[in-house]
């Protein structure tokens, strides 16, 4: 079956890419501009981090939406059975399972981002909602802050493992699908099922 | 909490600038530089801010005395207010200085407040003087712009977050008049011009000026630049006497016949910062003085602006002011 | 405004068919804000026991008057409490009774036997100094064409702070009644408790409140009507006899009409109005006049006073003292009666062991009636006993002397007779009623340990006031401002005042002056300035300093504030005098509000303060950023 395969496998829709790099994009403006200031580094934040937080929501939503429709959702999905590629019983479809525990764990963390986010957008003074930190208890609020903090410091030690494996020799075949959108088949051989990846799974 | 009691602290009283910038290099963020105690005593004694030291900088003769430097003036930052009102340079050659020194708090505290205490002094928002854990004071919230804050005397433009406002009287004349504030630390001196001392809540929120820690304003020089240009300086308060502008306006110009050839205008109380009004002086540059073009300037100073609650008031107030200046100045 | 049911309400008159023969109606709701005392003193107190006596410095505008109430909340017999107020940097009627601070002290210094100073800071003097009971209302007038207010129906609804408090809402349902003569009214009120400070009575408490929202209307009215504004105030006016308040009992005497009158003049009215309503570049100039009134009768008070071996005064007060010396300017009365020096007269006073009478204190515009009435009788007393002393020793009958130059002598024949040093030792002699061993029986026990104390020291005049009363007793006062208001800003300045009071009899024109003008000076902090407000979220206090809850500077004011007082006495005291402090706040806050609106072409507000961005907004057609009936927002 899996000669059926391509030589040059599309790993990354166009869309897709596009949507991974406004996403580190964003999350770059978002990290530069809430540690910065904090390090000693003083600049006009605020707006900048606010608006590249509404466009990474932006971002997210757009991306659930494309992975609810189709069968696109499918792939990303975690099950038992992925479990047996750490005994070596299993090799991966399209997403191994290192991949789909990050992005699992990256999931968890914007969206806990966003929430928080923008729920404090509406304590800080935005053009979308009328400023008023009397929405949520103080304590909600310690909460709500601490949360959002949490996200981004788990976004930052995540952004860490993923440009360290992004970079490492033998996998520069994702950050290369991810640039250039294609995969070559025997490289993707070499870690996946190709089996699996012409199923769809 | 105990309030309205003078707190412990190690009080140092150096008599030379060199012993003052020593000392402040030395205690950095534990040194709190006491000018006249204006403000500073407010903080203490209310207990809303805690040091373990205070320098006293009134011993330091240095620091104080209008001097002319190359058609301009260095004006030391313990100078008083009523000093430089009464000054006859001052008066002459840079009315609205004059002006707005005069019209800062009451007789007395004109009497011992000093240029550099009135520049320097903190943010008059009165959740925050109260001691609540804003912004500024280093929290996560403004409770001044909230649905039900009382905030009439807060900020239309140029907030972030935090919406006092720059509450210096003097501070307009000083920016309209392109100031340059002397700076010392351990590290030798630098110098600032005005419009770039105050800063915005956007940047630092819990600061009202560029001063770091350990670092004394010592002087203000104001360039020849604007020497014996027409001025124009009003105060918008409550009171008479002893109030914080609703809105203040300091104001230069240059007039060619009916022409007005450059113009200065800075409003006080609209922002955290004094306002430079870029866009009208923009406006007036090159225009004749006439009532199309003060409301185009007027227009122009509010763009942007960004009502509370309490405080719409501010922007007729603010464009009328800004007509008036022009002319009447 | 809901308009529930009010906790108590009176009516006169047939309101229904009274409004059906108006001219013209107005159906108006109203604000009036509070602020504070700012009683320049923070109300501080120290206590300490000695020999089971419990000795109090306080900060009190009464002397004897708080020892019954203070003693109680101590809880101990009154004559086990001392009470020194000598001095009191102002009260404004926040310091009128007895209040807890005073008693806290006491309580904590019998628990660790030491002495125990409570201090008051300037911030928590306006947590617990108390401030003005804030209105919110809905008022309806209706007038005859001729102007004549013909009909009135009141609604307050007070804030109270979180306590109980002072009855300022049924004080303004009084204040109508009595200062613009209705036919027919209806008062309505209820005092509603609030999460706020402390409120309580402060110079004309209610009364003022009602004029500085009606004095407006009613310039309304006369500009709709086509009226002078002083002339429709001469026709409403009150005279003496008029009715006041449900029970329409009729004034001792009012020369309010003649207050307006002699304002006018002195204000030069026709010719200021004449400069009005025309705008020279950004300022135009407004006039108001404004009145208003306090009734002042208190009665039934004790006098004590003592001629002493060496021929001495001793005039005990009870009084106690707000700042104004009143204490002093009241005991001249006893001093007159017996023509004796006021170089030879010692004025007794600021401390409980020094035996004074039972007083009122030094509240409700009442010290220069009921203290008139009480030093006159004690005086009256004095003299009698002189008399008969006299007339014991030299024959004849008491009518027969006369005293003067510090001597009671026989009429027509001056040289016979004595000295009061020598009167005052035959008096300690003779024993008995004369020189305190016998009192009366009327009089309160204060004023008995205090004769009885002072018994066999001299000759002791020692009575209760029983004077005669006839009605109500009230004191008047009317205004006259000018200012100049700068469009552009909603800024004015005051250019000319004019306070007039119907006073009575004036006994001290030097002290009187200085109650026209400082009145007027409160007035305008009332009318325009001052604020006493809170965050409603976190319950945080905004004012917790003067520069805050902003009273007028010296900057604020006129320069040159004129007074005149009407002069004509009041038949109920024996001097003519009556009450004079409170509504002199009143008018002039009033009269600057007319004023104001005077200058905006009749714009009314119906609310207090009118401040500079309320004149801005309205004159800019920009909505008010108050809502409707809202307080707490300026």
């Amino acid at each position: 079956m899996s000669t059926q395969l391509p030589e040059n496998l599309v790993r990354h829709a166009g869309v897709d890419r596009a949507f991974h790099w406004l996403t580190a994009l964003a999350m770059t403006v978002l990290l530069v501009t809430s540690f910065l200031p904090i390090m000693g580094i003083r600049f006009v934040w605020l707006e900048l981090h606010w608006s590249s937080g509404v466009l990474l929501t932006v971002l997210v939503l757009l991306h659930i939406v494309r992975a609810l429709r189709g069968r696109n959702g499918r792939l990303m999905k975690l099950r038992r059975a992925d479990f047996d590629e750490l005994k070596g019983t299993q090799r991966p479809g399209k997403y191994s399972l290192q991949q789909k525990l990050i992005h699992l764990a990256w999931s968890a963390a914007i969206l806990v981002a966003i929430i928080t986010g923008v729920v404090m957008m509406v304590k800080a003074g935005t053009p979308f909602f009328s400023r008023n930190p009397y929405i949520l208890s103080y304590r909600s609020w310690g909460l709500v802050t601490l949360l959002h903090d949490l996200a981004a410091l788990a976004s930052v030690f995540l952004i860490l493992v993923h440009v360290y494996f992004g970079l490492l020799p033998e996998k520069r075949q994702y950050l290369r699908s991810m640039v250039g959108g294609t995969v070559r088949r025997e490289e993707l051989a070499a870690d996946h099922d190709l089996d699996k990846v012409a199923r769809g799974e | 909490m105990l309030k309205d009691m003078m707190p412990h602290f190690d009080l140092y009283q150096p008599n030379t600038l060199d012993a003052a910038v020593d000392l402040a290099g030395r205690l950095g963020t534990d040194g709190w530089l006491l000018g006249a105690g204006q403000d500073s005593y407010d903080w203490l004694k209310n207990r809303t801010k805690r040091t373990p030291a205070v320098i006293e900088l009134a011993g330091i003769e240095a620091l104080k005395g209008v001097r002319e430097v190359d058609g301009g003036l260095e004006i030391g930052a313990l100078t008083t207010l009523t000093e430089i009102e009464e000054h006859p340079v001052v008066r002459e050659r840079f009315r609205v200085l004059s002006l707005a020194a005069g019209r800062v708090a009451s007789p007395q505290i004109r009497n011992a407040g000093t240029l550099g205490g009135n520049l320097c002094q903190d943010a008059r928002c009165w959740y925050y003087r109260y001691g609540v854990d804003c912004y500024r004071a280093g929290g996560n919230m403004c409770y001044a712009d909230t649905p039900e804050g009382m905030n009439r005397e807060h900020a239309i433009l140029g907030a972030s977050r935090c919406v006092a406002v720059s509450p210096s009287d003097t501070a307009t004349a000083v920016v309209a008049l392109e100031g340059v504030m002397v700076i010392r630390s351990t590290k030798g001196e630098r110098l600032v011009p005005a419009a770039d001392f105050f800063v915005q809540p956007a940047i630092n929120i819990q600061r009202m000026t560029v001063l770091e820690p350990g670092e004394i304003l010592v002087a203000v020089r104001i360039p020849a630049k604007w020497s014996g240009a027409s001025y124009y300086f009003e105060k918008i308060a409550d009171r008479a006497a002893w109030d914080f502008a609703l809105v203040s306006i300091a104001a230069v110009f240059v007039f060619e016949g009916d022409l007005i050839k450059d113009a200065s205008m800075v409003c006080g109380a609209v922002a955290c910062v004094p306002w430079v009004l870029k866009g009208s002086q923009d406006e007036l540059r090159g225009q004749p003085r006439t009532a199309e073009t003060s409301d185009k300037a007027a227009w122009a100073a509010v763009v942007g602006a960004k009502p509370l609650h309490y405080n719409h008031f501010k922007l007729p107030l603010m464009e009328n002011l800004v007509r008036r200046a022009i002319r009447e100045a | 405004m809901p308009m529930g049911e009010p906790a108590q309400e009176w009516t006169y008159g047939d309101l229904d068919a009274t409004f059906a023969k108006c001219k013209v109606v107005y159906d108006d709701t109203f604000v009036h804000g509070s602020n504070s005392h700012h009683s320049m003193e923070p109300r501080s107190a120290l206590a300490h026991w000695q020999n089971g006596k419990c000795i109090v410095y306080v900060s009190s505008q009464s002397q004897s008057f708080i020892v019954p109430p203070l003693a109680q909340m101590i809880g101990i017999p009154p004559s086990d409490l001392v009470v020194i107020a000598e001095y009191c940097g102002g009260g404004f009627g926040s310091k009128g009774n007895a209040y807890p601070i005073q008693a806290l002290p006491a309580l904590m210094s019998k628990k660790i036997n030491r002495p125990v100073l409570l201090r008051i800071s300037r911030a928590e003097e306006y947590y617990n100094g108390s401030a003005r009971h804030g209105f919110q209302g809905r008022v309806k007038l209706g007038f005859a064409e001729n102007g004549k207010l013909l009909a009135a129906d009141l609604y307050v609804v007070q804030e109270n702070g979180a306590y109980n408090s002072f009855w300022d809402f049924r004080n303004a349902g009084d204040a109508l009644a009595m200062v613009y003569q209705p036919e027919a009214m209806r008062w309505r009120g209820v005092p509603v408790h609030a999460n706020s400070p402390l409120r309580s009575a402060q110079r004309g408490p209610g009364y003022n409140q009602l004029v500085h929202i009606i004095e407006p209307l009613i310039d309304r009215a006369a500009h709709q009507l086509g009226i002078d504004r002083v002339a429709i105030r001469l026709l409403n006016d009150p005279v003496t006899g008029s009715p006041g308040g449900v029970k329409r009992t009729p004034t001792t005497s009012c020369y309010l009409k003649e207050a307006i009158r002699c304002g006018a003049k002195e204000f030069d009215w026709e010719n200021k109005l004449a400069m009005c309503g025309q705008r020279k570049g950004s300022k135009g100039y407004g006039v108001g006049v404004g009145q208003a009134y306090h009734p002042a009768g208190f009665n039934g008070f004790d006098g004590l006073v003592r001629i002493a071996p060496d021929g001495k005064l001793h005039i005990h007060t009870g009084v106690g003292n707000l700042g104004t010396f009143s204490h002093s300017g009241t005991s001249r009365i006893a001093a007159e009666v017996l023509k004796i020096d006021w170089a030879d007269c010692v004025v007794v006073r600021g401390d409980s062991r020094k035996h004074l009478p039972w007083n009122i204190g030094q509240f409700g515009s009442n010290t220069s009636f009921t203290m008139a009435r009480t030093n006159f009788v004690a005086a009256t007393d004095a003299l009698n006993k002189l008399k008969e002393i006299a007339a014991q020793q030299f024959g004849g009958k008491p009518e027969d002397y006369d005293v003067d130059g510090k001597r009671v002598f026989r009429r027509g024949s001056p040289g016979t007779g004595m000295t009061y040093g020598q009167a005052a030792q035959r008096a300690i002699a003779l024993g008995g009623k004369f020189d305190g061993h016998q009192l009366p029986e009327d009089i309160n026990p204060m004023t008995r340990d205090s004769a009885t104390a002072l018994a066999g020291s001299g000759l002791i005049g020692v009575a209760k006031d029983k004077l005669k009363v006839g009605g109500e007793t009230a004191a008047f006062a009317a205004a006259f401002v000018m200012v100049e208001l700068d469009y552009e800003t909603g800024k004015y300045t005051i250019l000319d005042f004019v306070g007039v009071a119907d006073c009575g009899t004036v006994i001290h024109p030097a002290g009187l002056q200085t109650q026209i003008k400082s009145g007027g000076i409160q007035g305008f902090g009332v009318a325009g300035l001052e604020r006493i407000i809170y965050d409603p979220q976190n319950g945080l206090p905004h004012s917790i300093g003067f520069y805050q809850a902003r009273p007028p500077t010296y900057g604020d004011i006129p320069l040159n504030m004129r007074t005149c007082a009407v002069d004509l006495p009041d038949p109920t005291s024996p001097m003519g005098t009556k009450g004079i402090g409170e509504p002199l706040l009143g008018s002039a806050a009033s009269a600057l509000l007319c004023a104001i609106s005077n200058a905006m072409g009749g714009h009314v507000f119906n609310r207090t303060p009118v401040t500079s961005d309320m004149i801005l907004n309205k004159l800019y057609n920009i909505p008010q950023a108050h809502g409707p009936l809202q307080t707490n927002c300026q």
